[in-house]
């Protein structure tokens, strides 16, 4: 697959309770020095007005092949991201969302590991 | 969620309004919204909000997610004023 593998989490503004059983940087830092991604990056609220702005700056270059997103249901994902992707032609199929709500830090990298390795 | 920022969440007008005329009963905000903000009224097959604190200031995922656009939050441009002062108390 051409193209670059990013990595983004969403953490509904860290305040949501879904998201306070984990420490977020640890996340951040736990999955940069796996390497698995060629760039991470934090978003604290995808699916409000910047957070569209920020799908599509970050994905119009054509650069990102694969977008891993760990945030809250994949079909939410789905659904939310959809105007973004498609006012950028950035093909959904490419778009590897994963549910972390309610995991621990250590439960969360472990998904992404997971994530990335049945989806090279 | 006892409080945001200092500030007690009994005191922050941030939670969901529903529509009753336009909701039509799917439950997928229930789904949605893992703080049990939202229930199902059995009586008249609508949700309704139950736990209107529970609910993540300036998150708005259940409505955008609604598919009878039946949910509605404060106005954006006077929420952000409220906050501002408030925090800047």
């Amino acid at each position: 697959m051409p193209g670059k593998k990013g990595f983004l989490l969403c953490v509904c503004q860290g305040t949501c309770p879904s998201f306070t059983k984990m420490d977020i940087f640890g996340v951040l830092s736990d999955v940069r020095r796996e390497k698995l991604f060629d760039y991470v990056c934090l978003h604290p609220q995808l699916c409000v007005g910047d957070g569209e702005e920020f799908l599509k700056t970050l994905l119009s270059g054509g650069e990102t092949g694969k977008l891993y997103i760990a945030a809250c249901d994949p079909q939410m994902q789905c659904k939310m991201y959809r105007d973004a992707f498609e006012a950028i032609g950035f093909d959904k199929a490419n778009h590897i969302p994963l549910d972390i709500r309610n995991k621990t830090t250590e439960e969360a990298v472990a998904a992404i590991k997971q994530l990335a390795e049945q989806n090279p | 969620m006892s409080e945001w920022r200092g500030i007690p969440r009994e005191e922050i007008p941030w939670y969901p309004t529903i529509d009753e005329e336009k909701c039509i009963g799917c439950r997928e905000c229930i789904t949605i919204c893992k703080n049990e903000v939202l229930a199902f009224d059995e009586s008249s097959q609508k949700s309704k909000v139950v736990n209107p604190y529970n609910c993540v200031v300036e998150c708005r995922t259940c409505a955008r997610l609604c598919p009878a656009e039946a949910i509605s939050f404060p106005d954006a441009a006077e929420f952000t004023a409220f906050i501002k002062a408030r925090l800047s108390v």
